[in-house]
């Protein structure tokens, strides 16, 4: 693993080369110093020699007794610091060498008065002068000449500085191990216990983890300890912000379901409830068609029954007085004169019955075909002015007891082929409104006037009366469905509404209101037209 | 019969009638009706005595006559005027506001789906009521006898009593 080979391996090279470097120091240390000592010691030692034979070498030279140098110079060189002696006198008849006194060292044997201490490669040479006090004068005699190898000491030294290194050696092998399973031991083991906690731990997603505990991590209170614990609290709230946020959309999903259904559900119930009103609409409307029809048939008959009413009471006259005249004359009691008065009185009798008839009739014709119309949808080619005058009559019981003058100002040579049951409606409806609402008080003269204009390609047909007027809200609301004024008094608010449908659908038109608010009413319907030279007039009469 | 027509002598011109004609009302929008009904009743007699005619052609012009006018036997009123129940209205003005209880008041009316007989003759305190296609001139006649008839008993009925 790479973590502990690199961690483990720059942690044990550091160790090493720390530990390493301080021996090293120390040894070059122990080295310089333990060589100063090993020399003083051989100072000491040669010193010493020195002067326990210094006396002897003196009085036996001074004596001239060789024996004695010789036996105090091989004294001498029993000293283990010692490795050659060399003793002359000034004389130079003594002349002794005894020991190892190779190299250069017969030609540096120097004559001086003083003490002199010489290096010489791995040796050190001393020359002590042998002085003879005679008669309080000191006199140099003769010379020592002494010759000490550093080989000595430096076997010992190597002998003392090789424990050492080895010793050191051992320490850092011992160190590095113990430090090695010390390591192993505290930190790779459970870096890689960690390590593997944490690989098998995260496997998969998120949501799939659950709350895991390592045997071997859990007991621990240092850093690694302190590290896992923080990481499993991170994980454990991982874990439970995970839940939590699952739990959360499970709620959002259910909530979104639920409103959904909700929805649908509404969605559902509102398409019902505008299928049915639109259901409803379409009965209101054809009951509204059949009850403007109603108040046509009702309106009709009293308007023919007046004439007809009028026509048998003449008929029934007509013949009582016949019968009269008839049994006056079969009787020969018939005066001229009375003659004369059955004729006057039989002339204008039938003068009111041809001429009620005839209004009968024309009432009948007339609300046949607007009738008729009103309940077909059939196109056909009309004169506009001729249709509309039909129109107005067959609505004329409904305004001629008013003081209301209705105009037909229509251009008399327009014929277009339309739907004539709409435009009854249409003219029937507008002057219905008219009447209920223009002209709520009958009893003031007013005008209702529908005039023409027409261009290359539209025809626009104005209907317009003097009355009342709107306030601002009826003129935005006049065309709305259910839009009425007079709900109490039994209005059903769709009259202007079916105008718009018919105008806009059957009529394939536009309406617009052009009237300010409370002064009369200005409606002007549009519809497509081309003007037609060949005019097939089938008009209803 | 010969071929000739001949005609009886003149008679007399009958001895000027006069007595009080009874004072018949008609209310009604229609010119022809005013017409025709003088015309049907133009020699109608009862008690020796003919008939008058008042003309109105709408409600509002019939309440000024009668109020005019209390002394009329019998009132001919149409019932769809200015409104479609104008001669109901002025029924009842006759008998409430007026307080005259005497006149008889007669429905004419062309649309009995607008006013139908049962419940006006049950709600108004009216006398007749006739649909203007059934009234031919008999039925014209036979209808004022009856109403002249009681409006005779109420007047002798109402003088013999103190008040």
């Amino acid at each position: 693993m790479t973590l502990k080979d690199s961690l483990v391996r720059r942690l044990f090279i550091f160790i090493t080369l720390g530990v390493a470097i301080a021996i090293l120091v120390t040894i070059l240390m122990q080295y310089s110093s333990l060589n100063r000592t090993m020399q003083g010691i051989r100072d000491q030692n040669v010193d010493a020699s020195l002067s326990n034979m210094l006396p002897i070498i003196e009085e036996s030279m001074w004596a001239f007794d060789t024996s004695s140098v010789s036996r105090a110079a091989g004294a001498l060189l029993r000293d283990p610091y010692i490795s050659g002696v060399a003793v002359r006198s000034v004389e130079g008849e003594l002349n002794l060498y005894l020991g190892d006194l190779t190299g250069s060292f017969t030609r540096r044997l120097i004559k001086t008065s003083l003490r002199t201490e010489i290096e010489d490669g791995g040796a050190l040479l001393i020359t002590t002068p042998v002085m003879h006090t005679f008669n309080g004068e000191n006199t140099v005699i003769g010379w020592i000449h002494l010759r000490s190898d550093n080989e000595l000491i430096t076997s010992q030294v190597n002998l003392v500085l090789g424990g050492v290194i080895i010793s050191a050696v051992l320490t850092i092998i011992l160190l590095l191990m113990g430090l090695y399973a010390l390591v192993n031991r505290n930190v790779a083991v459970p870096i890689k216990a960690f390590t593997d906690f944490v690989e098998r731990s995260s496997e998969g997603n998120v949501s799939t983890w659950v709350v895991q505990r390592e045997t071997s991590l859990e007991e621990r209170s240092d850093e690694i300890g302190q590290l896992y614990q923080s990481f499993n609290d991170q994980r454990d709230r991982l874990i439970k912000h995970e839940q939590e946020l699952l739990d959360y959309r499970h709620e959002l999903e259910a909530t979104v379901s639920e409103r959904t259904q909700a929805l649908r559900k509404s969605n559902t119930e509102l398409s019902d409830s505008l299928e049915k009103l639109k259901i409803a609409q379409d009965e209101l409307l054809q009951s509204e068609k059949l009850a403007s029809l109603g108040n046509l048939v009702s309106g009709v008959a009293h308007e023919v029954n007046t004439p007809l009413g009028i026509s048998i009471t003449a008929a029934s006259h007509l013949s009582s007085e016949a019968r009269q005249v008839q049994q006056q004359l079969e009787q020969e009691t018939l005066t001229k004169s009375e003659l004369v008065r059955f004729f006057d009185e039989c002339l204008e009798t039938c003068d009111l019955l041809s001429g009620n008839l005839a209004r009968a009739a024309q009432l009948i014709r007339s609300f046949k075909q607007v009738a008729v119309d009103q309940t077909s949808d059939e196109q056909r080619n009309i004169n506009l002015h001729t249709y509309v005058e039909e129109i107005l009559t067959s609505l004329k019981p409904q305004y001629k007891h008013t003081p209301i003058d209705v105009i037909n100002d229509i251009d008399q040579d327009i014929v277009l082929q339309v739907t004539p049951g709409a435009l009854a409606q249409i003219i029937t409806n507008l002057v219905i409104n008219s009447l209920l609402h223009g002209f709520d008080d009958s009893t003031k003269p007013g005008q209702i006037k529908v005039s023409s204009r027409s261009d290359r390609n539209t025809l626009s047909l104005n209907y317009e009366d003097n009355g009342d007027g709107m306030s601002a809200d009826a003129q935005k609301r006049m065309f709305d469905p259910f839009f009425t004024t007079r709900r109490s008094s039994g209005g059903s608010g769709l009259g202007m509404n079916i105008v718009f449908n018919l105008v806009t659908g059957k009529l394939n038109g536009k309406i617009r209101l052009d009237s300010p608010v409370h002064q009369g009413c200005r409606l002007i319907i549009t519809i497509p037209y081309t003007v037609t030279n060949d005019v097939i007039q089938d008009t209803a009469l | 019969m010969s071929e000739k027509l001949t005609f009886a002598s003149e008679r007399d011109s009958p001895e000027p009638v006069n007595l009080r004609p009874w004072k018949v009302l008609i209310v009604d929008d229609d010119e022809e009706v005013h017409a025709i009904t003088m015309l049907a009743l133009r020699n109608f007699r009862f008690d020796g005595r003919p008939l008058s005619f008042l003309n109105s052609y709408s409600a509002t012009e019939g309440e000024i006559v009668i109020r005019e006018n209390p002394d009329t036997a019998i009132c001919l009123l149409d019932v769809v005027m200015e409104t479609d129940r104008a001669g109901l209205d002025l029924a009842d003005i006759i008998l409430t506001r007026l307080g005259n209880t005497l006149t008889r008041i007669v429905l004419r009316t062309g649309e009995p789906g607008q006013a139908p007989e049962e419940t006006i003759i049950a709600d108004y305190d009216i006398n007749d009521y006739k649909e203007k296609t059934e009234l031919t001139r008999s039925k014209l006649h036979t209808l004022m006898y009856s109403c002249l008839r009681s409006y005779r008993g109420i007047i002798a009925i109402k003088k013999q009593l103190p008040d």
